[in-house]
């Protein structure tokens, strides 16, 4: 008889019931289907143990948000070169329409064109907007709709209202904008962001349009600070150079770092006060991807700190770069906890406070107990062993196993080093070590194991 | 099957929804709100379908390329078939071309150390069960994009062979060939793989 053929192997794999007699007696008198059944087997085992998984909410609303940017302002064609020679066409009508008039008048009269007020500004275009942060007060609202809280993770649209005591806010699309305000604002319609009363800070590589009362800045590569309180308006600018305009004069002024003006507000551009340098920092801006932090449950007033710098208070909800971070939490009163966390793009990480480290010393009599547990555990470490000496037959020498024990007696983390020692002996010992319960020690401890491989035993 | 994606959608009679008929109409004649009903409908299904189709890293991304698929093509859809399977046909096909876009981890573990240490912790830290999760994502990416899309298709979302042949526009016996070598593939795979060995006996202690 032939060997079984795919079907009635995945048949055999799967357990199905209906499998003929002659199937399952060729199965039996046959090592080489017998293997192949057996790799089938373990194939959907495998498969079967994968966890199915989605985008967050946050992401999908991420994609929406790019997708209807994208939707409205007319999707890119799929031979880009084409959109491209229309303007390069007209891009070499303008070089010659230039050259002439250089011809026809190379020594023009020395009237210096004054900049004109740009009739356009209302049609600056504005991008959906991620709340990176947003303190507890903030909250949003669409047109005249009732408002709603908000919070790190939300999409703001060009017609939101926002009021918040502070808020840091980035495009969802790949735009060169950082935003950080307070107060009330509202976003799109005749200018990218208009403050009513409060403040905005922006660091910018492409053009972003605010508006505060009748003052209109535009700029397209700074770092500023606008401010409207008290009929005042503030305007900082730390990096770059901002343009500046009336919205009733139509005046304009250009405004270069490092610089501070005051008006009263509906006064005259130029009457600007020059006041003492106001310090002007940098937006909050983690790179993308980027993952929800929600330390919302942590004690209040558990102060955070991510990679050695202060990320706030808690309760507090916040977008960060995705990847490994060292996560210090220090809860009011209490000792400084620390661990590593890795944050996953587009997926929530809640923060919880872990046990403290502290604790009275393992008794003497506990760690005796211990270690006698781990000599009975002996078998399963030196099958590890066995792992390293399959790849090399003189594989001997002593491996540090590192082991963070629960106070339960519960292994939490465990480590090797050891010089030479092949990856799937280290892994080995990992995996048996996490495996492990030891006897209770009172407390949470830090073990260090040195295991001593030699193969006088074989 | 080994889990379900509702896929069993793809043989449902043409729309008798009304309303769904009258967003795709809307959206065929380049209608955004319409359009946007349309994600709002989909997005869960797509990004299901989309699952283990490509690398987790880049399934927000692919999301938005499928609907800028969508929209791009959606005047073309004609309604000779349901609308949620030559949706399906545009997913599987742009996850088929989609490129590698991230090369970021996806370690989706916690691991706590001691205060004392400074260096970040090995790799072989992280727990088994998501360990074995992200090394067989890492096994369905080394597969060519063909025979992943079968393997996924057929042995996780329990589409049928026939099915699969007319999304990918092929024939069953294509598909299967195709399957046959996926499997064989991603076992040779996994017996290579030292976190995965032991399921198939080689590695065990």
């Amino acid at each position: 008889m032939k060997h079984l053929d795919e079907a009635q192997r995945e048949a055999l794999a799967a357990g199905v019931p209906e499998v003929d007699a002659a199937t399952v007696a060729h199965h039996a008198s046959c090592p080489q289907c017998q293997a192949a059944v057996r790799d089938a087997q373990a194939r959907r085992k495998l498969l079967g143990g994968l966890a199915p998984y989605t985008l967050s909410d946050m992401a999908f609303r991420r994609v929406e948000a790019r997708l209807m940017e994208q939707v409205e302002a007319g999707l890119p064609s799929r031979t880009p070169w084409l959109a491209w020679l229309i303007p390069a066409g007209a891009l070499a009508a303008m070089a010659l329409t230039l050259l002439v008039l250089q011809l026809r008048a190379p020594t023009a009269p020395e009237v210096v064109a004054l900049p004109k007020a740009p009739e356009k500004l209302a049609a600056a275009p504005f991008h959906p907007l991620t709340v990176l942060r947003a303190t507890a007060d903030s909250q949003t609202r669409t047109g005249e709709g009732a408002w709603r809280a908000l919070s790190a993770g939300d999409v703001l649209a060009s017609g939101d209202a926002v009021s918040s005591g502070g808020l840091a806010l980035a495009p969802a699309a790949d735009v060169g904008w950082a935003l950080e305000g307070r107060g009330s604002l509202a976003l799109g319609g005749a200018a990218t962001a208009s403050i009513g009363a409060g403040q905005l800070t922006a660091q910018v590589s492409e053009l972003l349009v605010v508006r505060a009362g009748t003052r209109q800045v535009e700029a397209a590569e700074a770092l500023f600070l606008v401010s409207r309180s008290a009929a005042e308006v503030v305007l900082s600018v730390a990096q770059g150079a901002v343009d500046v305009s009336d919205t009733v004069t139509r005046e304009r002024r250009r405004v270069t770092a490092p610089a501070t003006l005051r008006w009263a507000d509906g006064a005259p551009l130029s009457s600007a006060r020059e006041e003492a340098l106001m310090p002007v920092t940098s937006p909050f801006s983690p790179k993308k991807p980027w993952a929800r932090f929600d330390a919302s449950g942590l004690p209040a007033g558990t102060a955070i700190s991510l990679d050695g710098a202060a990320l706030g208070v808690s309760p507090l909800v916040s977008l960060l770069t995705a990847g490994r971070h060292r996560l210090s939490l220090t809860p009011p009163g209490e000792a400084t906890r620390e661990a590593w966390v890795d944050l996953v793009g587009g997926a929530p990480f809640v923060a919880t406070l872990p046990e403290a480290p502290e604790g009275p010393a393992p008794s003497e009599d506990a760690l005796a107990r211990v270690q006698s547990e781990l000599v009975r555990h002996r078998p399963k470490l030196a099958a590890c062993y066995e792992k390293w000496l399959k790849a090399n037959p003189s594989a001997a020498g002593t491996v540090e196993l590192s082991l963070v024990v629960a106070s339960s007696g519960k292994v939490k983390a465990a480590r090797v080093r050891g010089e030479a020692l092949p990856k799937a002996s280290a892994e080995c010992l990992v995996r048996t070590a996490k495996g492990l319960t030891l006897p209770p020690l009172g407390a949470e401890a830090e073990l260090e194991v040195p295991l001593v491989f030699t193969a006088g035993g074989r | 099957m080994l889990y379900s994606d509702g896929s069993a959608a793809l043989h449902a009679p043409a729309m008798r929804d009304a309303a769904r008929a009258d967003v795709i109409e809307r959206a065929r004649s380049g209608d955004a709100a319409a359009f946007r009903e349309l994600y709002a409908q989909h997005h869960r299904q797509v990004a299901r379908q989309l699952t283990f189709l490509v690398p987790r890293a880049d399934l927000e991304d692919v999301l938005q390329d499928v609907f800028i698929e969508v929209f791009r093509s959606i005047r073309r859809f004609e309604g000779k078939s349901a609308f949620t399977t030559w949706l399906y046909r545009v997913t599987v096909h742009v996850a088929m071309k989609a490129r590698r876009k991230h090369t970021r981890s996806r370690l989706d573990v916690v691991e706590e150390l001691p205060e004392s240490a400074d260096e970040r912790p090995l790799p072989v830290e992280v727990s088994l069960s998501a360990e074995r999760q992200a090394r067989v994502e890492a096994l369905l990416e080394k597969l060519s994009p063909k025979k992943r899309t079968v393997l996924v298709m057929h042995d996780l979302q329990g589409v049928e062979a026939q099915t699969i042949a007319e999304v990918l526009d092929t024939n069953v016996l294509t598909v299967r060939t195709r399957l046959f070598y996926a499997r064989r593939e991603l076992e040779a795979l996994a017996k290579d793989d030292p976190a995965l060995a032991d399921f198939f006996g080689g590695g065990g202690s």
